[in-house]
């Protein structure tokens, strides 16, 4: 069993080992193998040398070089701030009107503030910023509080309903809910609010009486909120009620829903997330969306 | 030489074993004990919080439904992710995690600074059909979350083996567990206020599925995605201190 | 086949399978609220059909003490086929939720349907179902062969196959459900972590016995990878799931450790998991079956001496490298990159090992596809060993970490080397456990060979194209420092990609059926074949152990 054979092809000699058919054959380890191993261990030690490598029980032996990832991604933030500084010391500095006339400013605010845009606004208003039902859409004319720059801007920064302390509050009271309404002067308010806004409404026998109480009510409830035309304020946040756009849905349960169990959107602050410069060039790429 | 020594162990099948076991046993020696002796390896964050146990069971909900296969929680020291997601994710973040939801995967980005980014309303929408509100989205829909009531029943005995494993849940928190998973997605119970004496005055206390009557799984998903990178305040003051 | 057994092995069949449905019925009654009853009725319904054939042939006759003349082969030829069925259920899966990632209504809006609950199905389903299989099949006819001994018993190498398929099978019904720990690799819960020690420890004893039986002095090269398959998996699946359940009936457990520390011991044993189930029990897979058919002397003794060390040692230090730039402490990632460079040297050592065995036999190689399967499971084990000591490089890890690079080389071991291997090699076998001249078709060998090279290709190369876009994506910066692109960006960028990834697996998928249909053939024209002659005693001549007869 135990017989040292010559291999014919490779000129080699087997360890005189079978196992039910299977040699061995004795080749010597190739040069090649034992330089690699000596090349990737000089590696490995010298890598263990600079950097943080081996415990030494309650602590860990830091490295030659004294670095580790925390600092140098430090180091690297440093580098790019420097770098950064004077760009973004020139979009805090630049009032809104000069950002629209600076070519370069308006290239960064379409390139990084799309970038911004769709990391942290797409979820809500979508990738466009056309909305969705119960989120804005930021690309049309209709706006909560105004389309001017600097509104947004604050906005990002205290946000909508939020939770930060001066955040901007704009609550539909749920009239139906906190029963200050009943179910049917409800209706009479969605008749007149949908007629006024120029949507189909079912002409009824009782219609012009109906509608005559639904602006009763109006004047009386809503009026204060949304204006007497029903346009809306914007220093308050109302919505307008006889444009083309509807956050919550214009058919006749939508609206009804609105006033029933009021309407409360939620748009997060933005301060703690994103820098000012970052806020500002989100403000000015809001209102190039169209 | 060494080919005789060989040629011994390759004879004796236990003296095979015994090498093997030897051999193969330094590296994890080497590599995870030092992980408890070295006091460096957590950072100290005194104001950290535990899990309220509507976050344990949000957080059991996240695992079962497997958002770690997509999801990282995990910020790593890296330009582009800090300048993506936030600051870096520390060590004494996910202490209390057993296991660690670090993820090796980002099908989907993010999560570790996921908690107050997006609202309720958002997340609930989100999670009942992503295409709802993302519609490019890949990620799956979870349409059962919001018809499903959550059990809160054994609520004590998962605090309970918590507290085992190590995490400080007093006895307080153990026995009225349930009642604690209720109280934080419905404001109006007076319970509520026994809630935020025992977590702090920072939980969370909302309807979070936008249904007031029931206690959801998606009310217990959307607590604890509101919370992830919000336990403690540390990453943020250590990021800015290196900076 | 039952008949094997003597009447005392019978009995001890009855009485384990007896007590593992006691457990079962127990668990159902004491968990019956919990989804653990769901385990608990499937566990003793699974042991109920094991009760219900051996009561069937309890009263069969006695087993000819001639049959302690011959090797022990009917475990292997289950295995082959649990194998086999777990494989395309596996890959059936995987291609499913590949498609998932371009479709992702694709689930029936049904909650056990949804990603993130059957990818632990497919990860399962291969590694635990097809691989494990496989290398329980393998190991038990490679063991006796270089032992040239048989198995001590009839009784403990079912008891390993069929707990191991149970555990396997309560793992994969319980994702969908919702049962998991959510570790990596190691998902089934604290029970089923708790027989898998059992199965494992009875797989252990077995393997050690036929070794301690053998007549040869020394044990061959792919037992010692058998071994070390078998011992570190052991360690690293116990000290990984150490877990404390919230009650004895209930599935949930929270792990022992936390954070960090559970982070480095998840890649410890995810990590591991690769080498020495995915890479050690393949490796003795691979130093069987090669010279086997190659009719070829292995290359080099020495080779295989420092191979078999380094891999042993280096491996253990490797799992760092899943958690670079995290917050487990650099210190670790530092040892983890010096080991998976170093890695790469007995990785290659045994990758050229296999290949220069080949010298001589390559005519063969290029004639025989069963033989071919094996030569490109080496160049992919190759492959995907430098690939992943380059991963494994920081800078380079940055860029590939949470990608689809990953799944890229993940593929690139599982499909290229592990499935390819597991072919190759029960092409080999299957003729010779059923003494047959060769498979039922060369030709569908041949096609399944090309298919699956062809599939594993696609899957590569679209997948590394989407990992380094994505990658690329994530970290460009535009002139003014700030980041070019969105996440929603790279995301959308993958769709062609998934797309062609699903069209490889599909291909892959194909080979797989074509591979289950041939073996069953195989076997079917087999035993037509040995009921009209006694060919099989004349072939067996060949293939009989020296071990005297083991006391039945
Ligand atoms: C969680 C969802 C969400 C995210 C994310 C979000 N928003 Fe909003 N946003 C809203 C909602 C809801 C409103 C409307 C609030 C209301 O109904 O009163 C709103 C309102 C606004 C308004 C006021 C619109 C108007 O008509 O006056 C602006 C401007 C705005 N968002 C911009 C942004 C920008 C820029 C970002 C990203 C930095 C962003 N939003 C992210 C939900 C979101
Ligand atoms: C306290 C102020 C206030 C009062 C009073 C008020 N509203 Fe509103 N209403 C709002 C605010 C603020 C919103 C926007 C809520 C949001 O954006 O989430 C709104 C939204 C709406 C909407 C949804 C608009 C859309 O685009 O979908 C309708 C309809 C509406 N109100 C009708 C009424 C009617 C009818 C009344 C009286 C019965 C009324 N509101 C009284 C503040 C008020
Ligand atoms: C198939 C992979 C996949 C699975 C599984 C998955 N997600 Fe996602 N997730 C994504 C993708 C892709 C996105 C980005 C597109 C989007 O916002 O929908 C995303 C986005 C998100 C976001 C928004 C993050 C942000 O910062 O914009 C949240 C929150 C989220 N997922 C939570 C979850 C939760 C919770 C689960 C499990 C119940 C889950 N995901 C499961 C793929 C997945
Ligand atoms: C038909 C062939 C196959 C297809 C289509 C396929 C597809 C997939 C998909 C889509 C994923 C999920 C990736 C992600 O989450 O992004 C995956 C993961 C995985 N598959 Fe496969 N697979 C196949 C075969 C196999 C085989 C044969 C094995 C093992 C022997 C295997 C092992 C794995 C592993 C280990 C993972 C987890 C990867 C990770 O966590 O990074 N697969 N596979
Ligand atoms: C020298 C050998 C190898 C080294 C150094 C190595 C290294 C790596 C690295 C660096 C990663 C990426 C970790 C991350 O960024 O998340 C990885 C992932 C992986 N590798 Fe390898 N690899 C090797 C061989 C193999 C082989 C042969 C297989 C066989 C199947 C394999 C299977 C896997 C799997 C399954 C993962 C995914 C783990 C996960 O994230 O779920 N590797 N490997
Ligand atoms: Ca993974
Ligand atoms: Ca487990
Ligand atoms: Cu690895």
């Amino acid at each position: 069993m135990s017989l040292i054979e010559r291999d014919n092809h490779s000129g080699y000699t087997t360890t005189g080992h079978e196992w039910n058919g299977i040699k061995e054959l004795n080749t010597p380890i190739p040069r090649i193998v034992l330089i690699c191993l000596a090349g990737t261990f000089l590696f490995a030690v010298t890598y263990w040398y600079l950097m943080p490598s081996w415990p030494l029980g309650d602590r860990f032996y830091p490295g030659k070089l004294g670095i580790d990832q925390r600092t140098t991604l430090a180091e690297q933030t440093r580098e790019a701030d420097k770098l950064k500084r004077s760009w973004i010391q020139s979009v805090e500095a630049a009032d809104f009107e000069a950002i629209y006339f600076d070519n370069a400013l308006m290239a960064a605010v379409n390139d990084s503030g799309a970038r911004l845009f769709e990391d942290n606004c797409s979820m809500c208003h979508g990738r466009l910023g056309v909305g969705n039902l119960s989120y804005p859409s930021l690309a049309d004319e209709s706006w909560l509080w105004g389309d001017d720059p600097t509104v947004i801007y604050e906005t990002l920064r205290v946000g909508i309903n939020s939770e930060h302390p001066e955040s901007r509050n704009a609550i539909m009271p749920a009239f139906g809910q906190m029963g200050v309404l009943d179910a049917g002067t409800i209706d009479d308010v969605v008749t007149y609010v949908r007629t006024e806004a120029r949507l189909p409404v079912l002409r009824t026998r009782d219609a012009s009486k109906r509608l005559k109480a639904g602006q009763a009510t109006y004047k009386l409830a809503c009026s204060g909120c949304h204006g007497t035309d029903l346009k809306g304020n914007q220093s308050i946040g109302t919505p307008n009620l006889v444009d083309r756009y509807w956050l919550y849905g214009s058919d006749k349960d939508s609206v009804f829903e609105s006033i029933w169990s009021g309407r409360q959107g939620h748009m997060p602050s933005w301060e703690a997330r994103l820098e000012p410069y970052e806020r500002k060039l989100l403000a000015v790429y809001t209102t190039t969306l169209d | 030489m060494i080919i005789k020594t060989h040629y011994r162990i390759e004879k004796n099948s236990i003296a095979l074993v015994l090498a093997i076991i030897l051999v193969s046993g330094i590296g994890g020696l080497f590599e995870i004990a030092p992980l408890f002796s070295i006091d460096e390896t957590v950072e100290s964050a005194p104001d950290m919080r535990v899990y309220t146990p509507l976050e344990l069971a949000g957080r059991n909900i996240y695992m079962r439904e497997g958002c770690y296969a997509c999801h990282s929680q995990m910020v790593r020291t890296l330009k582009d992710d800090v300048d993506r997601y936030g600051p870096y994710s520390l060590a004494a973040e996910s202490q209390y995690d057993h296991p660690m939801l670090w993820g090796s995967k980002r099908t989907g980005p993010d999560l570790a600074r996921l908690g107050e980014k997006y609202s309720d309303h958002w997340h609930t929408m989100h999670l009942n059909n992503p295409r709802d509100v993302v519609p490019e989205s890949i990620m799956p829909a979870y349409r059962w979350l919001l018809r499903t009531p959550l059990d809160t029943q054994d609520l004590s005995l998962h605090l309970n083996a918590m507290r085992r494993v190590g995490v400080p849940y007093d006895d307080a928190m153990i026995s009225n567990a349930t009642q604690d998973a209720l109280a934080q997605a419905t404001p109006e119970l007076s319970t509520s206020k026994a809630l935020m004496e025992r977590y702090g005055e920072e939980t969370n206390v909302r309807v979070f599925d936008g249904k007031a009557d029931t206690v959801t799984e998606m009310d217990a998903l959307v607590a604890y995605l509101q919370i992830l990178g919000r336990l403690t305040a540390l990453p943020y003051q250590e990021s800015s201190s290196t900076q | 086949m039952l008949a094997q057994l003597s009447f005392r092995e019978r009995n001890l069949a009855l009485c384990a399978a007896g007590l593992v449905m006691l457990v079962g019925l127990l668990v159902t009654a004491v968990g019956w609220q919990d989804l653990i009853a769901v385990h608990g009725v499937i566990a003793a319904l699974y042991t109920a059909g094991i009760i219900a054939l051996l009561l069937k042939h309890r009263k069969a006759p006695a087993p000819s003490p001639e049959r302690l003349k011959e090797y022990y082969d009917d475990p292997t030829k289950i295995g082959i086929l649990l194998c086999l069925v777990w494989g395309v259920f596996g890959m059936a899966v995987g291609d499913w939720i590949a498609w998932l990632m371009a479709y992702p209504d694709a689930t029936f809006d049904a909650a056990w349907a949804s990603f993130g609950r059957i990818r632990p199905v497919h990860t399962t389903g291969v590694i635990f179902g097809f691989g494990g299989n496989a290398l329980i099949a393998t190991s038990l006819h490679v063991v006796q062969r270089t032992s040239r001994a048989r198995l001590p018993d009839q009784f403990s190498p079912w008891f390993v196959l069929l707990g191991y398929n149970l555990f396997c099978l309560l793992a994969v019904i319980g994702y969908p459900l919702g049962i998991t720990q959510s570790k990596e690799y190691a998902e089934p819960e604290w029970y089923l972590d708790i027989w898998l020690v059992i199965v494992w420890v009875a797989y252990l004893v077995l393997y050690l016995r036929t070794l301690a039986r053998r007549q040869e002095p020394h044990i061959y090269v792919a037992n010692w990878y058998y071994l070390a398959f078998i011992l570190v998996v052991a360690v690293l699946h116990t000290v990984n799931n150490l877990a404390v359940p919230i009650a004895v009936g209930s599935t949930k457990s929270y792990s022992l450790f936390s954070g960090v520390q559970d982070a480095m011991t998840q890649w410890w044993y995810g990590h591991n998991a690769v080498a020495f189930f995915l890479t050690a029990g393949f490796l003795g897979m691979l130093y069987y079956y090669l010279p086997k058919c190659a009719g070829r002397p292995i290359y080099s003794y020495r080779m295989s001496i420092i191979s078999f060390w380094g891999i042993t040692f280096m491996y253990m230090w490797a799992g760092s490298h899943h958690l670079h730039y995290t917050a487990l402490p650099q210190w670790v990632q530092t040892l983890g990159v010096g080991f998976s460079v170093m890695l790469i040297v007995p990785s290659w050592g045994s990758a050229a090992n296999a290949l220069l065995t080949l010298n001589g036999a390559w005519h063969r190689v290029r004639d025989d596809a069963t033989l071919r399967f094996m030569m490109v499971a080496a160049v992919f084990y190759g492959l995907s060993t430098f690939e992943g000591s380059f991963m494994a490089i920081r800078p380079v890890n940055s860029l590939s970490h949470y990608t689809d690079w990953t799944v890229g080389h993940v593929h690139s071991g599982a499909l290229g080397w592990v499935a390819f291997i597991v072919f190759g090699s029960i092409y080999s076998l299957v003729p010779w456990l059923y003494k047959c001249k060769g498979m039922y078709s060369k030709y569908l060998v041949e096609i399944h060979f090309w298919l699956a090279l062809s599939g594993t290709l696609i899957y590569l190369i679209s997948l590394w194209n989407a990992g380094i876009t994505q990658g690329l994506m994530w970290r460009t910066y535009n002139e003014s420092g700030e980041l070019t692109y969105s996440f929603l960006d790279s995301m959308i960028a993958m769709k062609p990609y998934y797309i062609a990834r699903g069209i490889g697996g599909f291909l892959f998928l194909t080979g797989a059926c074509l591979a289950l249909l041939n073996v069953v053939m195989t076997i079917k024209q087999a035993s037509r074949e040995s009921s009209r002659s006694d060919a099989s005693t004349r072939a067996a001549a060949v293939d009989l152990p020296v071990a005297g007869a083991p006391q039945s």
